[in-house]
């Protein structure tokens, strides 16, 4: 494609060549008007409109090529974007259906208890994580949704038995994310930093792939700089802002106001 | 003059060369992280006796591959032949996860059976157990076959050992000339064979779907043409000899018919050669330039770059209803299109930071990869199997072939002595 690229070039210098008459490209571009040609007097007049019809079939199909080009690449886009809102929208539904299937509990009603910073919006705050599948099991669904409930009604010390207990009884199991990093939660809330660094590194090492790995390493970005570690903490944070999405932002504000 | 212009861009773009005969052979510069432990004692006739070590053969196809790790031969406790001479205990210490046995006899005229055996060392279970049989004179096929059963039992992926890569050599030549060669191998570079030699430029050689022929554009005549020549008998004939650009000849999956590029009505422009009639079907219509198509494994369509939209890109064509829908859209430049046999993968040049890496493309997720780390990489073939990727790049200055995983964590170089190697092609399964 490289070489023929500059046959191109070739291929429009030589029909410049064959043809003689010198023509100010740069008069011509920039008027809609052509410009004459410095030698092609007498005779040459018709030849010369030959010459200028040649250069604006030439600026025109350079121009549609952009124009197609712009074209494709703003379809591909639109299908994109379209494609992403239908996934978002299908990612709410779902979740709503989930909260509404477990007692109607109200979406803010998810929230974290306010955990051990000034009370800055949590990105764990979110609803629970509906099962994926209709043939997930319902013991594990359950003993999940159990130990939440409690840690909702803020029985802290018995919802972190009850999520060790989870992660215990389905150590693989589609929930153990979650139970991790919410156990890093209760551990920050109760400033035993080093368990909350260990849970949340669970999350970030072992879950890469999760939902909640993006929180996690903020999280663990965070628990890090209140130990001191600030380099780590800083990497931590930085590679949350490069996951993106609510902790990438989170991450940001962190990063700035802690250490700049 | 157009001619003229095109003739000397050619002579210009094959510049670069080195000398004489090349054999290639292999550098291993990646393999995978945790490789397979496999021993490969020696295999020959009881009490030895064949020109070629076949287990040395193997142990070298299945390093190659980058997912296994052969134990050096002086750390090898014993070298048993058959299933009843293995002592598990000996290779349980050396960490050994498999073990592959063989012992070759000679069944009369020329020909040897080869009776092997590969068994997984902790639960001392025997994968497979079976015999193959060839020509004394073919004892690298042998164990290239032996490699791909091994290949495959561990793998479940099938074994690429066996195939031929077809490539160009360059080389220059008394008088300031340059010699260019089409040349065949095994897949480890080795069994190199000449099939044509030329004072002009030779490029694009493609395999045929069964294997038997190759097709490619030389300029002998004094301008690019594309010939059809069968491995067999070297017997060749002219495909086309059009004014202007002949070339990227691409073989369709029923060999039926080959996808190649013409100049002949202006600029480049994609037909099919039907080769039973001769037909010529004008698949393009564009001013901008279309080249280097490739048929998908259905043969239904056609992927190629053009340049009409502003950059090169790659497209896709339906040959029935002519749809076209353009393919790639990261960065501004997306050449020379390769499928992998899954239909799926999209092998390819990307420019990325000023450098062309090869890149890959999954169609429905539009998972995107680069997968090598050279830069200045050309001409990316796809090898039957779709586990790797062989391309040309240039190392020292020096054009030679490379090879990378289709997962990018196996990567290795098939440097030549001599020369440059350029526009590698994998042949189909043989």
């Amino acid at each position: 494609m490289r070489n023929l690229k500059a046959i191109l070039l070739i291929f429009v210098f030589g029909q410049a060549c064959a043809e003689a008459p010198v023509v100010d490209i740069e008069d011509q571009s920039s008027g809609g008007q052509p410009a004459r040609a410095s030698g092609g007097q007498g005779s040459g007049s018709a030849q010369q409109v030959g010459v200028d019809m040649y250069y604006q079939v030439q600026m025109l199909q350079e121009e549609v090529r952009e124009l197609r080009g712009l074209v494709e690449e703003q379809a591909h886009e639109i299908r994109q974007l379209k494609q992403r809102q239908m996934d978002d929208y299908r990612d709410l539904d779902r979740r709503l259906s989930a909260l509404i299937k477990e007692g109607g509990a109200p979406a803010s009603g998810a929230a974290l208890p306010e955990s051990a910073d000034n009370g800055r919006p949590e990105p764990a705050a979110r609803p629970v994580p509906a099962p994926r599948e209709a043939s997930d099991s319902d013991a594990e669904r359950q003993s999940y949704a159990a130990a939440y409930d409690l840690l909702k009604d803020r029985k802290v010390e018995q919802a972190t038995t009850a999520f060790r207990n989870h992660l215990k009884n389905f150590p693989d199991g589609q929930y153990a994310a979650n139970a991790h990093y919410w156990l890093g939660e209760i551990h920050l809330l109760q400033n035993e930093l080093e368990s909350a660094r260990q849970s949340f590194a669970t999350v970030v090492n072992q879950f890469p792939a999760h939902r909640k790995a993006a929180d996690a390493m903020f999280k663990l970005g965070k628990v890090l700089h209140l130990q001191g570690e600030d380099d780590r903490a800083r990497q931590m944070l930085q590679k949350a802002v490069d996951a993106g999405g609510t902790a990438a932002e989170l991450a940001r504000a962190y990063l700035r106001d802690n250490f700049q | 003059m157009l001619q003229a212009c095109l003739k000397g861009i050619f002579l210009g773009w094959v510049l670069v060369a080195a000398l004489a005969h090349a054999q290639l052979t292999i550098e291993i510069t990646q393999g995978v992280d945790d490789p397979t432990v496999i021993a490969v004692p020696p295999i020959d006739l009881r009490g030895g006796g064949l020109d070629t070590d076949l287990g040395s053969i193997v142990a070298a196809d299945l390093e190659r591959s980058g997912l296994f790790a052969p134990v050096a031969r002086g750390n090898m406790l014993s070298f048993p032949s058959n299933l009843g001479e293995i002592h598990y205990r000996d290779w349980r210490i050396l960490g050994t996860e498999y073990l592959v046995v063989g012992e070759a006899s000679r069944i009369g005229e020329g020909r040897i059976k080869v009776d092997f055996a590969l068994v997984a060392v902790p639960g001392e279970r025997t994968v497979l157990n079976q015999s193959v049989q060839g020509r004394a004179s073919d004892l690298r096929g042998i164990a290239h076959y032996i490699s791909d059963k091994v290949y495959e039992a561990i793998t479940g992926i099938r074994g690429v050992f066996s195939t031929r890569l077809a490539y160009i050599t360059v080389t220059p030549a008394p008088g300031g000339e340059m010699t260019y060669r089409l040349m065949v191998s095994d897949a480890d570079g080795a069994r190199e064979r000449m099939l044509l030699k030329s004072n002009e430029p030779l490029l694009s050689p493609t395999w045929s779907p069964d294997g038997r022929e190759l097709a490619y554009v030389s300029f002998e005549t004094g301008r690019p043409a594309i010939f059809r020549q069968r491995l067999a008998d070297a017997s060749r004939e002219q495909v086309t000899a059009f004014r202007g650009l002949n070339g990227a000849p691409a073989w369709s999956p029923d060999g039926r018919r080959l996808a190649l590029v013409l100049s002949k009505d202006g600029n480049p422009e994609i037909y099919t050669l039907d080769l039973v009639t001769g037909e010529f079907t004008r698949v393009t219509r564009h001013f901008a330039i279309d080249t280097e198509p490739n048929w998908t494994p259905d043969g239904r369509s056609l992927v190629f770059t053009s340049d009409r939209g502003g950059s090169p890109q790659i497209y896709r064509i339906d040959l029935g209803s002519r749809d076209i829908e353009r393919i790639t859209f990261r960065g501004n430049y997306n050449a020379r299109p390769r499928l992998a046999p899954d239909g799926r993968t999209l092998v390819m040049v990307h420019r990325d930071n000023g450098q062309f890496h090869i890149a890959s493309l999954d169609l429905k997720t539009e998972d995107f990869r680069i997968l090598s780390r050279t830069s200045l990489d050309e001409s990316p073939t796809v090898a039957p199997n779709g586990a790797m990727v062989l391309y040309a790049t240039k190392r020292n200055g020096k054009g030679v072939l490379a090879a990378v995983s289709i997962d990018a964590g196996v990567k290795f170089f098939l440097p030549t002595r001599e020369g440059d190697v350029r526009e590698p092609a994998w042949s189909p399964f043989l």
